[in-house]
């Protein structure tokens, strides 16, 4: 029997899971300790970059307009990755999108179930209206708005934790789908991962077999407004409405933070602009549209005929 | 944007390792110094002031509103579930075993310390002991009957034959406020079981979904949280 640890807890509305494949129970404490500084660090960057949590950092900055606000390293890194995203995307990936995604519905804290609603006037901002000052490390809005960090904090955190647990070799999280995976599995062999299917709860569509990876899927599936049957959570920053080209889109990227806003920017931009943006910057992808049809970058090809083989092998 | 800010496509994934080096490196001290909390099974629970803000973001914070008290449904629906579920656990030997050792919130370590939306996190305290509110975060009214759990960190076991659970279900203002569970030992991946510990503090009871293909480790997971939230009854 192989040693393994498993540690599971709720972040970030969702719920985390860390798993250490161990070598044996003399280092079991260590192994503990690791996690729970792994752990650790959801707590503290849910804490600064929530929307739902008032005293939340992210929550204080967007109550101060005007003036360059010092942040946090946590918070600002997660700003500046997700302006720098929004720039590329021109926009169809926006972190300021908060209160429209509000205004859909998804206002409720999962821990509280305080509802947060925010002026509707801030949905008229956008990623244009956040200026960074990287010296000083302060953010100043220039208008009122409601930020969203939703797809960068949580991957953020994931590379925070996998970082910290880099002493084992072997180890996984996953954060309510979206994983890192470093080294191999109790059976020594790469993570075999399933992808969603998009309609079909509990099924996979396509599984890949990934070693010190993350990997993200963006769908239309999770958290469905309680609004409105056809609107999502993901909304494009141009129009402010629900995207609807894909139904899911998936990234495999050496960082989770990287993954989870290129799956959600490519969700955004469709089957054809959402390839070419991971093609443009090396990234593997398989997108999959409402009608089921696969866009999937040569290498994510590569990745799931290695998986066929694998499960061949193993079989 | 400043344009040295400004990025050419070729550097975002490079700026993403950055980010995460840059937000690890500023908390690092602070994660050494939490390892030893864990180590030390100390339960105070400290919000790290890894910040350079956070005495000026602490005078900036307004109380919020009290959390939605429990609505007197939902307080019903967890004495309802929890009789419900213990039933079965105790009428089960096979998935059920006594915890070994009486956990008391002080020897407990903690290690899925969920904030609570008060902004009093970010003051030393001990929240299982004695949760003091602080200043300007007063505890929410007493009016709503509440229900029959008792405040502190309660642990349960389960048994499944891919190893021993072990579950930590946390209870502030007799409401749930985190469950997790660890588990060691294990021959497989554990992430079926994934799905369950949210949905217990969701829920606010032991009912959890079957999940496809982990129907028994699902069980033990469920009876290591009625273990758990029977001593806080």
């Amino acid at each position: 029997m192989t040693d393994s640890y498993v540690h599971t807890a709720a972040f970030m509305g969702t719920v985390v899971t860390f798993h250490v494949v161990g070598t044996g129970l003399r280092d079991s404490g260590a192994r503990e300790d690791a996690v729970a500084r792994a752990a650790d660090w959801f707590r503290c960057i849910e804490h600064a970059c929530s929307r739902f949590d008032p005293a939340s950092e992210l929550r204080q900055l967007s109550a101060r307009t005007g003036v360059p606000t010092p942040v946090s390293a946590m918070l600002f890194e997660a700003i500046r990755f997700a302006l720098a995203i929004a720039e590329e995307t021109g926009g169809a990936f926006d972190p300021t999108v908060g209160a429209s995604v509000e205004a859909m519905g998804f206002d409720t804290d999962f821990r509280s179930g305080t509802v947060t609603q925010s002026d509707a006037s801030r949905r008229d901002a956008d990623f244009r209206d956040v200026l960074l000052d990287t010296d000083a490390r302060t953010v100043l809005l220039r208008r009122p708005l409601t930020f969203d960090l939703g797809a960068i904090a949580k991957g953020l955190a994931i590379d925070v934790a996998a970082r910290e647990l880099r002493a084992f070799e072997n180890f996984a999280i996953d954060a309510g789908g979206d994983l890192y995976l470093a080294g191999c599995n109790a059976e020594g062999r790469p993570w075999s991962i399933g992808i969603r299917h998009p309609h079909i709860a509990h099924e996979t569509i396509e599984t890949v077999h990934l070693s010190n990876k993350a990997i993200c899927t963006s769908g239309d599936y999770e958290r469905r407004s309680h609004r409105s049957a056809t609107d999502h959570h993901i909304v494009d920053g141009r129009s402010r409405a629900t995207a609807t080209a894909l139904a899911s889109a998936t990234v495999v990227a050496e960082s989770a933070m990287v993954a989870d806003a290129f799956a959600t920017a490519a969700f955004i931009l469709g089957p054809i602009e959402g390839l070419r943006l991971l093609e443009r910057h090396g990234l593997d992808g398989l997108l999959i549209s409402p009608a089921l049809d696969r866009f999937a970058t040569a290498g994510m090809s590569a990745l799931v005929s290695r998986s066929d083989a694998e499960s061949l092998r193993s079989a | 944007m400043n344009p040295k800010d400004r990025l050419t496509s070729s550097k975002l994934v490079a700026l993403g390792a950055a980010a995460v080096m840059s937000v690890y490196s500023a908390g690092y001290a602070r994660t050494r110094t939490a390892a030893e909390r864990f180590a030390g099974g100390d339960t105070e629970r400290r919000a790290p002031t890894h910040t350079d803000v956070d005495g000026e973001r602490a005078a900036q914070v307004r109380a919020p509103e009290p959390a939605a008290s429990p609505a007197p449904v939902a307080t019903e629906s967890i004495a309802q579930n929890v009789s419900r579920a213990v039933e079965p656990a105790v009428g089960d030997a096979r998935t059920k075993r006594d915890s070994q050792t009486t956990v008391t919130p002080s020897q407990t370590a903690v290690v899925a310390a969920l904030p609570t939306p008060a902004p009093s996190v970010d003051t030393a305290r001990t929240p299982e002991v004695t949760p003091a509110p602080a200043p300007e975060a007063p505890a929410p009214k007493q009016e709503a009957p509440r229900p029959q759990l008792a405040d502190g960190t309660f642990t349960g076991y389960g048994t499944s034959r891919h190893g021993d659970i072990e579950a930590t279900v946390e209870i502030k203002n007799g409401r749930i406020t985190a469950a997790s569970i660890s588990q060691c030992l294990t021959r497989y991946s554990c992430s079926w079981i994934s799905a369950l510990p949210g949905q217990v503090v969701a829920r606010q009871s032991a009912e959890v979904d079957y999940v496809s293909g982990a129907t028994q480790s699902t069980n033990a997971f469920y009876y290591a949280v009625v273990e758990a939230l029977k001593k806080a009854k």
